[in-house]
């Protein structure tokens, strides 16, 4: 396992001390650390640490507000509350915040060494399936277009940015359930789609239904076989495609999402451009 | 499919969203409905995996979407575009949440992520068979969509 840099936040010296002592006997880097909110957001932007352990009640602040301040500076970094009160509503607002995990104080050796290898685990996890989720789509959406139209596609403008999209006409979306929760999205346009389908089914047609029919089987069809290659790789994700809905109007307009990783692209097909954009969210807490 | 199922998306909704200050959420009526809902509001799609397979999808006004938002959030979203990421993360939440319920009753259901669309539009579910419950959440109508099937 790779070295794991973290920052300690905490408002009392004595804590901090104590911890930092702990976690480098154990075997951690421990990189920096931060008495307050704004000494955490400087340390996280100078250090960029793997994870942060972070104090829930501290002056003027808490650790909620903390791990939204480091959050903004960096999403990617995992944040452990280290605290000795935690009743309902704090483990509430502690998943909301995107908190990876939590330890009491006083902290115990095995039980955050237990927890900041699995937070550390579950990150290469996701950065692995990162890696690979989007080219896995590609290729389904490749084979699928091939099949189906006799010509091969070409991607453009292949994005990460989570924007609000308007629709072309007709939106695809198809949920992934498993390791990461997903979903994927296909625009295009009714002229599009109906040249799809009338190619499909070897006749000229304008029909709602049959148009509905012929993109639901090539999404099911294209899902599958991505989610298939994506479980080749590596058995734990246990990705499954849920058949998609289909949304048509002539004013649809698609929100940001809250997926933490989203790739987009423009497929160029014979028929018309669609856009495809595939994330997943990161689970947080079990 | 047992009836049981679908209303677990509406009790999980109707024991959840007190708990972000709405006191009056009352079930207006259910009814079986056709695999196409028209909205020019508001829709969350989350679908479902399992021993059950399908989608769900949570319809509501821009108005309604602000209120709820700014009650999760703690302070006035004042805008829609504000209020989007909070009332995706809440479709999420009652979903995930009905899951856990239908655990209970030895159903297998995972959930996916959850997508938020606007505008004017038709929605076709890909199973015959839709719940429609309409519900009111401090006056103000709400509405899911529940189209699952025994896999």
């Amino acid at each position: 396992m790779k070295d794991v840099n973290i920052v300690v936040v905490d408002d009392s010296s004595f804590f901090v001390a104590m911890l930092t002592r702990l976690l480098e006997e154990i075997g951690f880097h421990v990189i920096g650390s931060a008495h307050s909110k704004q000494e955490a957001v400087e340390a996280v932007k100078a250090l960029n640490p793997d994870i942060v352990t972070m104090d829930m009640i501290m002056p003027g602040t808490d650790g909620i507000e903390c791990t939204r301040a480091i959050h903004a500076v960096n999403p990617k970094i995992s944040v452990i509350i280290v605290t000795s009160l935690l009743d309902d509503e704090m483990i509430r607002n502690v998943h909301k915040a995107r908190v990876s995990g939590y330890v009491h104080k006083p902290v115990n050796a095995s039980e955050i060494t237990l927890l900041i290898n699995r937070v550390v685990s579950d990150n290469a996890l996701f950065t692995e399936m990162e890696e690979c989720y989007f080219s896995a789509f590609e290729e389904a959406m490749t084979c699928i277009i091939i099949k189906y139209f006799r010509s091969a596609p070409h991607y453009l403008d292949q994005d990460n940015a989570n924007t609000i999209h308007e629709s072309r006409g007709i939106s695809i979306i198809s949920g992934i359930t498993g390791k990461y929760k997903g979903r994927v999205l296909l625009d295009l346009s009714g002229e599009t789609a109906r040249r799809i389908t009338s190619t499909v089914l070897k006749k000229e047609t304008h029909s709602k239904d049959e148009i509905v029919y012929v993109i639901n089987k090539m999404v099911t069809e294209g899902m599958e076989a991505a989610c298939s290659k994506i479980n080749q790789k590596n058995e734990l994700w246990q990705m499954h495609p849920v058949p998609p809905v289909i949304f048509y109007g002539e004013s649809i307009m698609i929100a940001k999402s809250d997926l933490d990783t989203i790739t987009s692209e423009i497929v160029e097909t014979v028929f018309g451009d669609i856009y495809m954009n595939v994330g997943f969210k990161k689970e947080i807490l079990p | 499919m047992i009836s049981t199922y679908p209303e677990a998306f509406y009790k999980s909704f109707a024991s959840i969203m007190p708990q972000f200050g709405f006191n009056r959420v009352k079930l207006m009526y259910t009814e079986e409905y056709g695999r196409t809902v028209h909205s020019s509001d508001i829709a969350v799609t989350v679908s479902v995996d399992g021993d059950l397979q399908g989608n769900v999808i949570y319809m509501m006004s821009e108005s309604c979407a602000v209120r709820i938002a700014s009650a999760m959030l703690g302070a006035p979203a004042e805008t829609f575009e504000r209020s989007q990421l909070a009332i995706t993360k809440l479709a999420y939440l009652l979903a995930d949440n009905a899951c856990l319920a239908l655990t209970g009753l030895e159903v297998t259901a995972d959930i996916s992520a959850s997508t938020l669309m606007y505008g004017n539009f038709a929605v076709n579910l890909y199973h015959d068979h839709v719940v429609h419950f309409q519900a009111e959440l401090d006056g103000t109508p709400f509405s899911i969509y529940v189209s699952l099937c025994d896999k």
